[in-house]
C-alpha cells in the first residue's frame, strides 16, 4: 500500500489505506476527518461525532493499533495504514471479549460512547494483559459517558482482561 | 372491550392539569410477592445489548440517505435584536448549497405558540435567523458565513437578579418576573412569632446544560405528501405533534421514529425547529435533509437547567420544625413554562406552617428544558441545606430532625394516602451503609488545614405514576416468536428489555423469543420517556397484551388439542395440560400462518 504523500490537495485526492482488514480506497477533500469519511463515504456510523474537538472520544478508532480520536485525525492522513474499528472486532466465532464483557456488566446505557470505550479498552488489553482498574480509568479517561456507566466500564474490561487471560 | 371514561388530575413536571381518557376497561392486577415470577424481576442483559456494543445500533445521526442533503443553522449573535434585512445571495451563489431559508422566504409554520420559525426580533444569543441545505456538511457551514444580516441591536438582560430589578430592560409585556407557584398551610406569621429559633437563608443555583452526547436533530424524507422523519427525541408522538401543527398535514401523513437515542435527560420532548427546518427543506428540494445541531448549537439553543435564586426562612418550636417560607424566582429564559423549585418544599416533609411562593423570570436567554427532576433538584437544595442549618442551630442531629418530620400517611399537597412510603427505611438503609455514626458536627480535619470531611444527607421527591394513555400489540408467531409494537421509546433505560421481559413472562415465553419495536408513530400510542413515568404507563398495556395473547392461544390451543382451556397453560414457549408439554410451534403450526394479535391499553 502506498505510503502518505507529504502534499495533498488543495482539492479531493485518492486515498488508500485499511479498514478492519480490507484494502479501501476514497476520494475525499484534504480536510475531511476520518470520523466522517468512516461514517459518510464507508457508512461505518459505529464511531459517533460527539463534541468533533477532541474532548470526548466517542469517535475513537484504533490506527496502527493505537486510539486515535477519528475526528481529529484528517482522512488523508491515514493514507497507508490501518484503521479498526468497533465493527471489525466481532467474528464469525461471536463478539470480541470487550464486547461481551461490556454486555455482561452493563457497561453502557444510551450506548452512544459506547464503541469509543469500548475501542480504548481493546487497545489497552492488547498492551498490557493484566491491567489494574487505574489502568482501566486511565485507558477511558479521554471518553466521556454522560449516562455515567464508569464503574460497570471498569469492571466489564477487568473481567474481559481475565477472561482473555485464560 | 368494554371502553371506560376517565377523568384524572394529572401533574407532569410540575404543571397540574385536568384529563380526560378513553380506557380499555380490562385491567390487570400488579403481581404480588406469590406470584412465582420466573422472568421479570430477575437478572437479566440487555436485550439490545448485542446492537449496542458492535456499532449496529441506529442512532439518528447515523441515518444517512441516499441523496441526503445537510442543513446548517444561522444563529443571532446577539442575545437580543430586531432582524432588520437577510441577505442570502452570497451563500445562494456557492457551489454545492441547494437551499436558504429565512423569514421573508420560509413557510408559515406555527411553532411553540409563534407563527414563524424565524423570529423578526430575536430573543437570545442562538436564535435561528436562516438555515442552509447544502451538498456536504461543509458546505452548509461555509454557506451560512455568506449570509448578510442587518442587526439592530436592543437592550437585553441575561442574568437572573438583573432581570428582577426595576430598572431591567422589560422583556414581556407582564413584566419580567410573574408568580407561576404558590402554597399556604397554617398560619406562618403566627409560627415565625411563636418559634424557639429562626434562620433565614439565601440560595442560588446556577444554569445547567444537558449535553446529550447526540445532540438534537432530525433527517425528514418525504415519499409525495407522506412524510417520515428520525428525530433524537425522547418522544416520537410529541414530534409528530409538532410536526403536524407545524406543517398542518394529517397524522396519518406523518410517520417519526426513534430507534435508538443518544440521551436526552429531559430536553427531548418534542419537535424543534430544527425538525421543521429538515421537513420544510426536505419538501422544497424533493430530497431527504438532515439537519443536526454542533456542539456549539446544543449548548446554545437545546435547553438547560433554569439558574435559580432562593430564599428560605425556617422555624423551629421545641424540637420541630414549625414554619418554613420558601421563596424561589426560576431563570425561564425565554421558556414558555417554567419548573416549581418550591415542589419538595410542598410535599417532601410534613410541616405545618408554610409559605411557599414560586416566580418564572423571563430573560434574554434561550428557553430551559425540562432536566432531570426539573425545578425539584434545585429545590432539594434549598430546603435540605436550610434544614441542616437549622439542625446545627438547634444542636440537633439532621437526621433526626428530618425522622420527625416524615409525612406518613397521606401526601401533605393532595391529602390522597399513601398506597405505600418507605422514606423512614430508606433513612435506616441510608444511615447504616454511609456510617452516619461516624459523623462528627464539625466535619473531619484533612491534611491540609483548608480541607474538611464530612457527612451529608438529603432527601428527594418526585412523582412518577404514568402519563395516559398507553397501547400496545403483541403479535404471537405460528412458530412460538413473538413481536411486541409500542411507541414509547429506549432512551438508554432499558425499556426494550424491561418490556421484553414482561411479555415473556405474561404469555410464557422465553425473553429471546420476544422482539420489541420501539420508537415509531405508525405503532401504538405511547407517552413521553421522562419524568421516571415509563415503565408505570406503557408495562400495564403490554401486560395486558401479552395477556390477551395468551388467551387466545390457550383458546386455539384447546381446540387444537382437544383440552378445556381451563386445563391449559403456557410455559417457556410450550403449551402444557394434562401432562403434555407440546412447543407452541407444534400447537400453531397445524394451521397454516395462524397469528395471534393480543390488544392492551392502560390508564
Amino acid at each position: 500500500m502506498p505510503k502518505a504523500p507529504r502534499f495533498v490537495g488543495p482539492g479531493a485526492v485518492d486515498i488508500a489505506f485499511e479498514v478492519n482488514g480490507d484494502g479501501v480506497s476514497v476520494h475525499v477533500p484534504p480536510q475531511r476527518t476520518l470520523l466522517d469519511t468512516l461514517r459518510e463515504t464507508l457508512g461505518l456510523t459505529g464511531a459517533k461525532r460527539v463534541c468533533d474537538e477532541g474532548t470526548c472520544g466517542a469517535c475513537t478508532v484504533l490506527l496502527d493499533g493505537a486510539p486515535v480520536y477519528s475526528c481529529m485525525t484528517l482522512a488523508v492522513a491515514c493514507a497507508g495504514q490501518s484503521v479498526e474499528t468497533v465493527e471489525g472486532l466481532a467474528t464469525e466465532h461471536g463478539l470480541h471479549p470487550v464486547q461481551a464483557a461490556f454486555i455482561e456488566h452493563d457497561a453502557f446505557q444510551c450506548g452512544f460512547c459506547t464503541p469509543g470505550q469500548i475501542m480504548s479498552c481493546v487497545a489497552l488489553l492488547r498492551a498490557n494483559g493484566s491491567p489494574t482498574g487505574d489502568d482501566v480509568m486511565r485507558a477511558v479517561s479521554g471518553n466521556l459517558c454522560r449516562c455515567g456507566a464508569y464503574p460497570n466500564i471498569v469492571a466489564a474490561a477487568l473481567s474481559a482482561a481475565k477472561k482473555t487471560q485464560r | 372491550m368494554s371502553i371506560k371514561v376517565v377523568r384524572t388530575k394529572s401533574e407532569f413536571e410540575g404543571t397540574i392539569s385536568e384529563e380526560t381518557a378513553l380506557v380499555d376497561g380490562r385491567d390487570v392486577a400488579a403481581w404480588g410477592a406469590d406470584a412465582g415470577l420466573t422472568i421479570v424481576g430477575k437478572r437479566q442483559t440487555r436485550v439490545d445489548g448485542i446492537a449496542r456494543v458492535t456499532g449496529r445500533a441506529r442512532y439518528t445521526q447515523d441515518v444517512y440517505l441516499p441523496g441526503m442533503l445537510h442543513a446548517r443553522v444561522l444563529r443571532s449573535p446577539y442575545p437580543r435584536a430586531r432582524v432588520r434585512r437577510v441577505d442570502a445571495s452570497r451563500a445562494q451563489a456557492l457551489a454545492g448549497v441547494r437551499g436558504v431559508l429565512h423569514r421573508s422566504n420560509a413557510p408559515k409554520a406555527a411553532f411553540r405558540g409563534e407563527e414563524s420559525i424565524f423570529r423578526d426580533e430575536v430573543r437570545f444569543a442562538g436564535d435561528e435567523v436562516a438555515a442552509v441545505a447544502a451538498d456536504t456538511e461543509e458546505t452548509a457551514a461555509a454557506a451560512i458565513r455568506l449570509i448578510d444580516v442587518e442587526y439592530e441591536i436592543l437592550p437585553f438582560v441575561a442574568d437572573l437578579e438583573e432581570a428582577m430589578r426595576d430598572q431591567a430592560p422589560r422583556l414581556d409585556e407582564k413584566g419580567n418576573v410573574t408568580e407561576s407557584g404558590k402554597l399556604d398551610r397554617g398560619d406562618v406569621t403566627r409560627a415565625f412569632a411563636d418559634a424557639s429559633v429562626v434562620v433565614e437563608a439565601t440560595y442560588r443555583t446556577s444554569t445547567q446544560l444537558h449535553n446529550s452526547l447526540e445532540t438534537h436533530g432530525a433527517v425528514a424524507s418525504w415519499d409525495g405528501d407522506e412524510l417520515t422523519v428520525w428525530e433524537s427525541t425522547q418522544h416520537v408522538f410529541g414530534v409528530r405533534e409538532g410536526l403536524k401543527t407545524a406543517l398542518r398535514i394529517p397524522y396519518s401523513d406523518i410517520r417519526v421514529l426513534c430507534d435508538y437515542m443518544g440521551g436526552g435527560f429531559g430536553s427531548k420532548g418534542g419537535a424543534g425547529k430544527y425538525t421543521i427546518i429538515a421537513a420544510v427543506f426536505a419538501r422544497r428540494l424533493g430530497t431527504p435533509v438532515r439537519c443536526v445541531l454542533t456542539r456549539d448549537e446544543e449548548n446554545l439553543a437545546a435547553g438547560n437547567r433554569s439558574a435559580t435564586y432562593q430564599t428560605v426562612r425556617i422555624a423551629a418550636r421545641g424540637k420541630k420544625i414549625h414554619a418554613i417560607e420558601h421563596l424561589s424566582w426560576s431563570n425561564a429564559g425565554q421558556g414558555r413554562w417554567v419548573a416549581d423549585p418550591t415542589g419538595p418544599t410542598n410535599g417532601l416533609y410534613d410541616i405545618p406552617n408554610l409559605r411557599t411562593r414560586s416566580y418564572k423570570v423571563v430573560t434574554s436567554l434561550g428557553a430551559l428544558a425540562s432536566f432531570r427532576a426539573p425545578g425539584y433538584v434545585e429545590g432539594t437544595f434549598a430546603l435540605d441545606q436550610a434544614i441542616d442549618e437549622l439542625a446545627e442551630r438547634m444542636g440537633e442531629d439532621p437526621l433526626a430532625l428530618r425522622r420527625r418530620h416524615i409525612a406518613r400517611a397521606s401526601d401533605p399537597v393532595t391529602g390522597l394516602r399513601y398506597s405505600l412510603k418507605r422514606l423512614a427505611a430508606c433513612y435506616d438503609v441510608g444511615e447504616r451503609e454511609i456510617g452516619w455514626h461516624h459523623r462528627k458536627p464539625d466535619g473531619l480535619r484533612g491534611s491540609a488545614p483548608h480541607r474538611r470531611r464530612g457527612y451529608g444527607m438529603a432527601s428527594q421527591l418526585w412523582g412518577g405514576s404514568g402519563l395516559p394513555p398507553a397501547y400496545a400489540t403483541v403479535h404471537l408467531n405460528p412458530d412460538g416468536t413473538a413481536v411486541l409494537r409500542c411507541g414509547t421509546q429506549d432512551i438508554g433505560t432499558g425499556t426494550r428489555t424491561v418490556l421484553a421481559q414482561l411479555v415473556a413472562e405474561e404469555l410464557g415465553l422465553e425473553v429471546g423469543d420476544v422482539r420489541v419495536e420501539l420508537g415509531d408513530t405508525n405503532s401504538q400510542y405511547a407517552p413521553i420517556s421522562a419524568g421516571s413515568l415509563t415503565v408505570a404507563s406503557v408495562g400495564p398495556a403490554v401486560r395486558l397484551a401479552a395477556k390477551d395473547a395468551r388467551l387466545q392461544l390457550l383458546d386455539a390451543a384447546s381446540g387444537l388439542l382437544e383440552v378445556g382451556a381451563t386445563e391449559l397453560r403456557v410455559e417457556r414457549g410450550a403449551v402444557i395440560g394434562k401432562g403434555h408439554r407440546t412447543p407452541i410451534g407444534e400447537v400453531l403450526g397445524q394451521v397454516k400462518d395462524f397469528t395471534v394479535i393480543g390488544k392492551g391499553s392502560r390508564f
